[in-house]
């Protein structure tokens, strides 16, 4: 929950990946995310949140389906996706959300 | 929605204690209604620490995995039907853990969409333990200890029951129960079945069409309760099918001679008493399926006065009000059929009473239900027996026939066959109108379901035989029952 807040209110653009084990398009959008922010090191950074394990966290975000994926900075939430997309459109999504 | 105008100064205007199928029906309606509501759902953990979510038995520990389960052991008998139909299977094994895993996931999945649905619906839940402090006030306590204090108008009480242990020195510290067996982490190795209720046999079934080596211990009879003649072949399909029954014995204690790991079953030495002898044999897992108790004791009905039975059910009005004028229950904390589309229905119509101005009463004649023994049997109004004392024996009339569904022809002949049958049970006194529906074999659930319908609408023996069958089917069975018990004919199957 710390590591939420130190990050949510950091200068760097980080996507909040809520996913949980029993969720099966959650496997398929994680490894996305990694790949895109490996990319993208420094640029942009990832954390990750079980919804399970966080439901207070999940609420207060408002994710009602998952995955749901939150970008945020400087501790506003400037976008966001639900479901998979592809590294392309995450790309471009993320490039919108912070111009 | 508008918001109802309170007559009242409590945090809510309904608490519901019991996030499972009824409670949470109940509350989504009443919050669709306008009303202020709460809901507490809190599950202790079994002696071996087993725990779930949000939303009941049935999600849970219940229907749900209990059908993905039995479904899954048909799968078993279907790949063995396929060898027949020209399918090569030569390949085939099963995972316990691959099912269970998928199962779970599954199930962890609703949990959390029911939560999600809770709060889109503005209904309050609090995942802590509630207790009466007085008839207006519940304690709740959440698993870290911390304690709120909630006021409400009304109550309704939608705990369920769960799963009995008997007094045998050993069965909470090796022994476990339905609540476990949908999730357990290991292979459940040689299982034995304690109990003759539909539980231990529906368990006993689809452990033993996976493969496991099964046992059924049984004090007396099959499926108290049930038509005796449907109990009878189910038992004897089973036996037939290779799982083996200890009858009647009852458990004298269990011994651990090897513990469980995080991956492997125990081994147990367990000794029952068989005909006033004390027999034993070894076990790796025992799962008792005894009955079930209400959870009423735990709410700490004293502090409001509710009255309740010896056995923990709570009686209720028709409106299913309790002895206590704000306090209401429902679902298998009645003495009605534990039935989750029962609760469900009943919890709605409450609501609708309670915020909506309606009258409609749930109506608990006719319920039909279906137990997933590897023989399905599904039954819709009275038994033989209730009939018989209902309306006298020289009232009933009996129809009655065995069949065979046709997608079991290219089946080897093997002693499993002869087990499938259908019953009508007529009341003379009354134009032989249908009393009782009785059918045993596949898709039972679909098909008594279906014909439920007839039921409450008061269908007669000749609406039946107007109706035209559709070919071939099992369900068409129902249409051309011409042999009466009464007349003693023989119902062995014909040549078509």
């Amino acid at each position: 929950s710390s590591g939420i807040n130190a990050e949510y209110g950091g200068a760097v653009p980080t996507l909040i990946d809520f996913h949980a084990n029993w969720c099966g398009p959650c496997k398929i959008l994680t490894p996305t995310l990694k790949d895109l922010v490996e990319k993208h090191e420094k640029e942009i950074n990832l954390l990750m949140v079980d919804v399970d394990d966080f439901g207070d966290i999940a609420q207060e975000f408002d994710v009602n389906a998952i995955p749901c994926v939150k970008l945020v900075r400087e501790g506003n939430v400037v976008g966001g996706f639900v479901g998979v997309k592809t590294k392309e459109d995450i790309e471009t999504l993320i490039a919108q959300s912070l111009d | 929605m508008p918001e109802l105008e309170r007559a009242h100064e409590y945090n809510f205007d309904l608490a519901v204690i019991g996030g499972g199928s009824g409670g949470l029906a109940c509350a989504k309606e009443a919050a669709k209604l306008g009303a202020k509501v709460v809901v507490f759902d809190f599950v202790h953990p079994t002696p071996q620490k087993t725990t779930w979510g949000l939303g009941g038995t049935c999600l849970n520990v219940g229907c749900i995995p209990k059908k993905l389960m039995h479904t899954a052991s048909l799968y078993g008998e279907l790949i063995e039907d396929a060898k027949q139909y020209g399918w090569d299977c030569s390949k085939v094994g099963h995972s316990w853990s691959n099912m269970v895993g998928n199962i779970q996931s599954h199930i962890k999945a609703q949990n959390w969409k029911i939560r999600v649905d809770l709060r889109e619906k503005n209904v309050t839940y609090y995942n802590e333990y509630a207790t009466f402090v007085d008839t207006h006030t519940v304690k709740s306590v959440n698993k870290r200890g911390n304690e709120r204090t909630v006021t409400a108008d009304k109550f309704v009480l939608a705990m369920g029951g769960r799963p009995n242990y008997p007094d045998v020195p050993g069965a909470q510290d090796y022994a476990i129960t339905s609540d476990d067996i949908f999730s357990l982490k290991y292979h459940p190795g040689k299982t034995l079945c304690v109990g003759a209720s539909y539980i231990s046999l529906e368990c006993a079934g689809f452990l033993h069409g996976l493969g496991i080596d099964t046992t059924v211990l049984v004090r007396s009879i099959l499926l108290r309760g049930f038509d005796r003649d449907c109990a009878d072949k189910i038992g004897s399909y089973m036996e037939a099918s290779g799982i083996k029954f200890i009858r009647p014995g009852t458990p004298s204690r269990i011994e651990c001679v090897k513990e469980a790991t995080e991956t492997t079953a125990p081994e147990l030495r367990v000794f029952f008493t068989v005909d006033g002898e004390e027999k034993s044999d070894t076990f790796n897992t025992v799962l008792f399926a005894i009955g079930r108790a209400p959870l009423t004791d735990k709410i700490n009905p004293d502090a409001i006065g509710l009255k309740y039975d010896p056995n923990l059910k709570v009686p209720v009005d028709e409106a299913e009000k309790t002895n206590v004028d704000n306090v209401y229950a429902i679902g298998d904390l009645l003495n009605a059929p534990e039935l989750t589309p029962l609760a469900i229905q009943s919890g709605r119509l409450l609501a609708k009473r309670l915020y909506g101005n309606s009258t409609i009463l749930t109506d608990y004649v006719n319920v039909p239900t279906t137990v997933f023994t590897p023989l399905e049997y599904g039954s819709v109004g009275l038994s033989e027996d209730q009939a018989v004392a209902k309306y006298g024996e020289e009232n009933i009339e009996v129809y009655h026939t065995k069949h065979t569904p046709t997608e079991q022809v290219v089946r080897e002949s093997s002693p499993l066959d002869g087990h499938n049958f259908a019953k009508l049970i007529c009341n003379k006194a009354d134009n032989e109108r249908i009393v009782g529906l009785h059918y045993l074999g596949p898709n039972a659930g679909e098909i008594t379901g279906g014909f439920s319908v007839g039921l409450i609408m008061g269908a007669t023996k000749s609406d039946f035989d107007r109706l035209v069958g559709i070919h071939p089917t099992s369900s068409e069975v129902f249409t051309t029952l011409k042999i009466t018990k009464r007349s003693g004919l023989s119902i062995e199957e014909e040549d078509c």
